[in-house]
């Protein structure tokens, strides 16, 4: 397997990783990966039973443009995990996917290149159903038959008009993917399941941006919300502040609450909110995990006003994931 | 769906309330809800039929007085039953008894349904998730699950069984998906091909929890020959201080293990902990020095590794249920 860059010329693809890309590995992928002087790249097949999926990384020490071929007939969803993906497919035509974003398409060979840019760090998932999975769905969602009619005539296209986002519950089931503690047949079962539900919920998605459209952030626009981001993560241990980080991001408030709509259909509040609720969840599958620490290190000085956001968000409480989870310390990692 | 709900009590005729809004959060949205009310208050269903399972969300408001109530419908249950709210107690055919508190689940498998219920205030309002199941859709399942293989087997037989001897404790990410299943308020196709997803991946995630359970806690600890000679060791070591008991670093330190495995394997070995084991040993000690009635009670005290009378008689009577005096008194 091997890819071929403009400026880094051919990346040859092993299956014998280097140490730095093991430790991202999924549990039983087929990954195919190269560490160099230009960066990383890792390729992992996820075998569901009927649906494969593949999730790369990608981070080049220069801007660089990446050829991606792949000869069969491709019917998939598209999300980009991190970063903005610029890309040019035959058949297609050029786009752009921000964080988030969600394309459903459909190619009878893949031919795409995609543009990176320097020591940024590009995670995406590409969901390869076949028709006989989006054909029960037909009478829900209108344009559907046409598109499934083209993809049998082998005629490329994109079945989302707008440009659409993947909501709270579509990034939780990638999470579950990602992080499936099943194995064998089960796992196999149960990804194309979940990969089913991730269809559902993309086509819901697709349906809905047709009524109320988004407008996308352009390439200069995303930069800043982007950094937003990463220092709302970087402190969010600590008390926020709207104001504070729209100076330090040089956006207006409104502006940069604007901006984190756009690219994750929330305001910047309610992201924070996911993301410290969704952190506290983990920490407190640890074991020996005080409410009070994962209180802390969510944002929340007062463990009572954490366990009532907490229950408020998911329906029970700190307690309950405590003594329930089954990460007894040598479950979900495979590391 | 057919279903008859009687009770050993006086049944009186109670006007059925009308569906509640979904305002109440009870409400199972797109979905057929049967009804039906007595005595016992109310019981509410919604159903849901797809073609391998059924989900019933059942609420039972029980006003009346504690007791038992018989329910039955001419289905065979084949079902997994997940306690939402409250706790559940009630007895199937050929006497298995099934007790499930707030957060448990088992699956279960009865040739026709006459299921007793015991309710009483503590349950007085109880929600569970069911469903029911095919048994052929489970039979797919089944060369990865022997256990379950095993209920259906008995199901040809037509023998009542649970799946697993204790309920198991359902965890997080499993109620997610059963709030996503309540939640759901897609119709049609799009809503059958979603539940089906939802079903099956809350089937898996609850075999593989209930049935892999035990593997997994075993698994955290792997015992040498020597460690076992160790842990025997221990455990003497502590039955011949018990006047002056060790800490368990001192212990482990005594008999040459670490004490992250004294801690882990004396339970696998023995069943329970250490602190368990010492302290029945020492209640047994106590009560044999009372009965000889030789030794004052702040000697016992001492004798078992306690500081002062005081604290052995509250550790005592919290053991037994009485005080060391009532001993003395009597023997």
């Amino acid at each position: 397997m091997r890819l071929i860059a403009t400026n880094a010329g051919e990346i040859s693809l092993s299956s014998s990783l280097p140490a730095k890309l093991k430790s991202l590995q999924v549990r039983e992928s087929i990954a195919y990966g190269a560490e160099g002087a230009f960066g990383h790249v890792l390729l992992q097949e996820l075998e569901g039973d009927g649906i494969s999926m593949q999730y790369s990384h990608l981070q080049f020490t220069e801007n660089d443009k990446i050829q991606y071929d792949l000869d069969q007939p491709s019917l998939c969803l598209h999300i980009s995990l991190s970063n903005t993906f610029l890309y040019e497919v035959d058949g297609l035509g050029t786009g752009f996917l921000h964080e988030r974003g969600l394309n459903l398409n459909y190619v009878p060979s893949m031919h795409a290149r995609v543009k990176v840019e320097c020591e940024r760090l590009y995670r995406h998932l590409t969901i390869f159903y076949k028709p006989e999975h989006l054909s029960p769905l037909q009478e829900s969602f209108p344009g559907l038959d046409l598109f499934l009619k083209n993809t049998e005539a082998g005629k490329a296209g994109q079945f989302n008009t707008t440009y659409c986002i993947a909501d709270h519950p579509i990034m939780l089931l990638i999470d579950t993917i990602l992080k499936c503690p099943y194995t064998g047949t089960l796992r196999k079962i149960y990804l194309e399941h979940i990969a089913m539900d991730i269809l559902v919920l993309a086509l819901v998605q697709i349906r809905e941006s047709g009524i109320k459209a988004i407008t996308p952030l352009s390439e200069e626009e995303i930069a800043p919300i982007y950094r937003a981001k990463e220092i709302l993560l970087r402190d969010i241990e600590k008390p926020f502040s709207l104001t504070d980080l729209a100076e330090e991001t040089g956006l207006s408030p409104y502006k940069l609450n604007g901006g984190f709509k756009s690219v994750f259909a929330m305001g910047v509040t309610e992201f924070l909110l996911e993301q410290r609720m969704e952190r506290a969840h983990l920490l407190l599958q640890e074991k020996d995990m005080l409410v009070s620490t994962v209180a802390k290190k969510s944002g929340y000085s007062h463990p009572n006003a954490f366990s009532l956001a907490f229950k408020k968000y998911f329906g029970y409480t700190p307690g309950f994931v405590q003594k329930n989870s089954r990460s007894s310390g040598n479950e979900s990692n495979p590391e | 769906m057919p279903l008859d709900i009687t009770s050993t009590k006086p049944v009186e005729t109670y006007p059925v309330p009308s569906a509640p809004s979904s305002s109440d959060g009870n409400v199972f949205p797109n979905t057929e809800a049967l009804q039906a009310s007595g005595c016992f208050s109310s019981l509410l269903f919604y159903d849901h039929h797809c073609t391998d399972f059924c989900i019933r969300m059942s609420n039972y408001f029980v006003s009346a007085d504690p007791g038992w109530y018989e329910k039955e419908d001419q289905d065979t249950i084949l079902e997994l039953q997940f306690a939402l709210k409250g706790d559940l107690h009630y007895q199937l055919q050929d006497g298995i008894k099934l007790i499930m508190t707030e957060g448990q689940y088992n699956m279960l498998y009865s040739p026709s349904v006459r299921k007793i219920s015991w309710f009483d205030s503590s349950n007085s309002h109880t929600t569970t998730l069911d469903i029911h199941f095919s048994p052929s859709y489970l039979q797919k399942m089944a060369t990865d699950f022997p256990e379950l293989a095993g209920l259906l087997e008995k199901r040809n037989r037509l023998l009542s069984s649970l799946l697993s001897t204790s309920p198991a404790q359902f965890s997080p990410d499993m109620l997610r998906v059963m709030n996503a299943i309540i939640d759901c308020n897609y119709t049609g196709d799009l809503r059958r091909v979603y539940m089906q997803s939802k079903v099956a991946e809350l089937l898996l995630m609850a075999l593989e929890r209930i049935l892999h359970r035990r593997v997994e806690k075993k698994k955290t600890i792997k015992l040498r020959q020597y460690d076992v000679e160790r842990l025997y060791e221990s455990r003497e070591y502590l039955m011949m201080h018990m006047e002056n008991p060790p800490t368990l670093k001192e212990l482990a330190h005594k008999v040459g293990i670490n004490d992250f495995k004294l801690k882990k394997g004396y339970k696998l070995i023995f069943g329970s902990t250490i602190f368990e084991d010492f302290n029945r040993a020492r209640m047994e000690k106590a009560k044999e020095y009372l009965a000889e009635k030789n030794k004052s009670m702040l000697e016992i005290a001492l004798l078992t590794g306690y500081q002062d009378s005081s604290n052995f008689s509250r550790a005592f009577k919290g053991y037994f249920g009485f005080t060391p005096g009532t001993i003395k008194k009597h023997s």
